[in-house]
């Protein structure tokens, strides 16, 4: 009898055999066979406990109240697990409650059978007390292994939420840089849309005044000889913008060579071109009548030209706009960087016209580039140096080949680069600027130096020994 | 008599010779002049203050290079012998912030936004150049048949220097 009890209770838990072997040993534990339905609650966690129970068949969970209320699941039992063991030997309330997860045979010993089987059979007292003891020390070693693998996984918690912070950190970057590529190409939709439309009535606008001029010089020629009108038209046609400073040099000899004249008079006088003067000279002198119609004659030539010019520089800011707005196209073309840099200069002349600007840019041979994308390289460049630079100070475009290179180089007389930053200026995210700017988003030199790589090419910024910053973007020549 | 002067300012030649040809008929009493900068308008005002002559108005652009015109007013409104010509700024660009920084620092009188008609900048000078003339206390008779007369005979009425008896 003895012997039998000592191998069933040789384990922590009971073997299957164990179990048979200890219900047939303990006859007494015939009538504390109970069954448990699945779902069913074998131990309530905050009641007091008055049984020991010993799992025979089936599953149990053990659950765990935490803060909010939410049972937490955290161990199961099979076949010859001890349950309630520290609240019927403490008699303290159930710590965590176990429910059936299966139907479920087991044995409940309460204290009663307990206290008379301990009584009855030494025996039994000894296993029972070795199983407790391997029983609790394995719990003990348990929650030394649990902890140990909780810190472990707390560790790898936090490498992966690092991970997923720089993850989100670079896809807040791709977003802003979609956002950027994705405004950038509906603008350029816009510039290609607005061109066009300004494009077709500045083209009628400037044939129209051609064929006007065209049109007036028969109409004078045919009143009468005509051979004077139309030399003044023609002259008014080609008539140059004055200075102001030429202007009054001009007014000023009017009056000394014709005596009398006064200064409305000499202001129109001023507008002649030589040839158109010396033919209209005579007619002063002699006060005929037909000089403030022959004045006029030149003066709507004169208008006219004002017409052909302004609608020509419309239509060249138009085409520049266009060129500019090709940015978030794809095309690749063997292309003349100078003509980009051009363009850029003439969309951003409204701001740069408050710098000294000094251009050089010599022909260069062709480049195989993205011209849209190119063009906002020198954007990006030129809005930093203006940024960094105070309105009148000096910004430089050069573009020269270098070998098998191209270069431009954009410098200014700003407040330069922190030797330390010079690398880190190219980092996403990186902007000195505060959110007062409509950029500022930090994307501008990142995405240049991309675009530059992209081609083959490099960007470097330094800073200049007079002061101020320089970036160098370097590409190579078409092959 | 007094030389009383508009001055017109703007880095556009194109624009600067419109609005010349548009001020020339004012220069049968108002004598022009033009710059195409801040710069060469204050070397123009040195002459016509060597002249012993006057500013009465000045149309000035406001984007320009190195000096904007609402900085150039600004500093004109702040010399003496200026500060009673009648300034306006004549833009295409301005923002309104431009603006209200004009209105309060340049002393600004006036507003004409590109692109203008010449009625409206003829109308501009004569208003304006009426409220000079009355400001300056100058003998109106030269300039009634150029700007509002009805105005300046008022002024004068009021002042005695015309009496209807």
């Amino acid at each position: 009898m003895d012997d039998s009890l000592k191998s069933v209770f040789s384990e922590s838990t009971l073997s299957e055999e164990g179990m048979r072997a200890l219900v047939e040993a303990l006859p007494q534990l015939k009538g504390s066979r109970r069954r448990f339905q699945e779902g069913e609650t074998i131990l309530r966690e905050g009641e007091l406990n008055d049984s020991l129970i010993i799992l025979m068949e089936g599953r149990a969970r053990l659950l765990k109240l935490d803060e909010s209320g939410c049972s937490l699941e955290v161990d199961t039992f099979g076949p010859g697990a001890l349950l309630g063991l520290t609240s019927f030997w403490g008699k303290t309330e159930v710590f965590a409650s176990v429910v059936a997860d299966t139907e479920i045979a087991c044995v409940s010993i309460d204290r009663q059978l307990f206290d008379s089987l301990t009584a009855e059979r030494p025996d039994f007292v000894r296993a029972v007390q070795g199983l407790f003891v391997r029983n609790l020390s394995d719990r003990y070693r348990n929650m030394i292994r649990s902890q140990v693998a909780r810190d472990k996984l707390s560790a790898q918690l936090e490498s992966e939420r690092n991970q997923l912070r720089d993850t989100l950190k670079r896809l807040e970057e791709t977003t802003n840089r979609l956002v950027n590529q994705e405004k950038l190409a509906t603008m350029g939709q816009l510039l290609a849309g607005i061109a066009h439309e300004i494009n077709n009535p500045v083209g009628a606008l400037l044939r129209g005044i051609e064929s006007a001029k065209d049109a007036l010089e028969k109409a004078v020629r045919m009143e009468s000889e005509g051979e004077v009108e139309q030399e003044l038209i023609r002259e008014g046609w080609e008539c140059p913008y004055w200075s102001p400073e030429e202007k009054r040099t001009r007014m000023d000899a009017v009056m000394v060579d014709f005596q009398g004249v006064g200064r409305p008079m000499a202001r129109r006088m001023a507008q002649l071109t030589d040839p158109a003067l010396k033919l209209i000279g005579p007619y002063v002198k002699r006060k005929s009548k037909d000089l403030d119609r022959l004045l006029a004659v030149y003066e709507l030539g004169v208008c006219f030209r004002a017409v052909r010019l302004s609608g020509g520089r419309i239509g060249k800011i138009v085409t520049s706009l266009r060129n500019y707005g090709k940015q978030g196209g794809s095309e690749w073309e063997d292309s003349d960087l100078v003509e980009g840099i051009r363009d850029t200069l003439t969309v951003l002349n409204n701001r740069l016209k408050r710098y000294e600007l000094s251009l050089d840019l010599s022909p260069l041979p062709k480049v195989s580039c993205n011209l849209g994308e190119v063009n906002q390289i020198w954007t990006n460049l030129l809005a930093n140096a203006m940024d960094a630079t105070e309105e009148g100070g000096e910004i430089c475009v050069t573009a020269i080949q270098e070998g098998e290179e191209v270069l431009v180089r954009i410098e200014d007389s700003g407040s330069g680069i922190d030797p330390d930053k010079l690398e880190k200026v190219f980092e996403a995210n990186f902007t000195t600027k505060n959110s007062s700017g409509s950029f500022g988003l930090g994307l501008g030199l990142s995405i240049s130096k991309e675009i530059v790589e992209k081609h083959g090419g490099s960007l470097v910024a330094s800073n200049r020994s007079q002061g101020g910053a320089c970036f160098e973007a370097r590409f190579p020549v078409v092959g | 008599m007094n030389q009383i002067y508009i001055l017109c300012v703007d880095d556009e030649a194109d624009v600067l010779e419109a609005v010349e040809r548009d001020l020339a008929t004012m220069e049968e009493v108002f004598p022009l002049e033009i710059a195409s900068s801040a710069d060469e308008a204050r070397q123009v005002l040195e002459r016509i203050d060597a002249q012993g002559a006057e500013l009465g108005l000045i149309f000035c652009d406001h984007v320009m290079p190195k000096e904007t015109g609402g900085e150039f007013l600004s500093w004109l409104d702040g010399q003496p012998q200026w500060k009673r010509s009648r300034k306006a700024l004549l833009t295409g660009q301005a923002g309104l912030e431009a603006t209200v920084s004009a209105i309060n620092n340049a002393g600004l009188d006036f507003y004409v936004s590109k692109p203008w008609t010449q009625e409206g900048l003829l109308q501009a000078a004569k208003r304006l150049l009426t409220d000079y003339v009355i400001s300056r206390n100058i003998d109106p008779l030269p300039y009634m048949s150029i700007l509002d007369a009805t105005r300046l005979a008022e002024h004068s009425y009021k002042r005695g220097l015309i009496s209807d008896t």
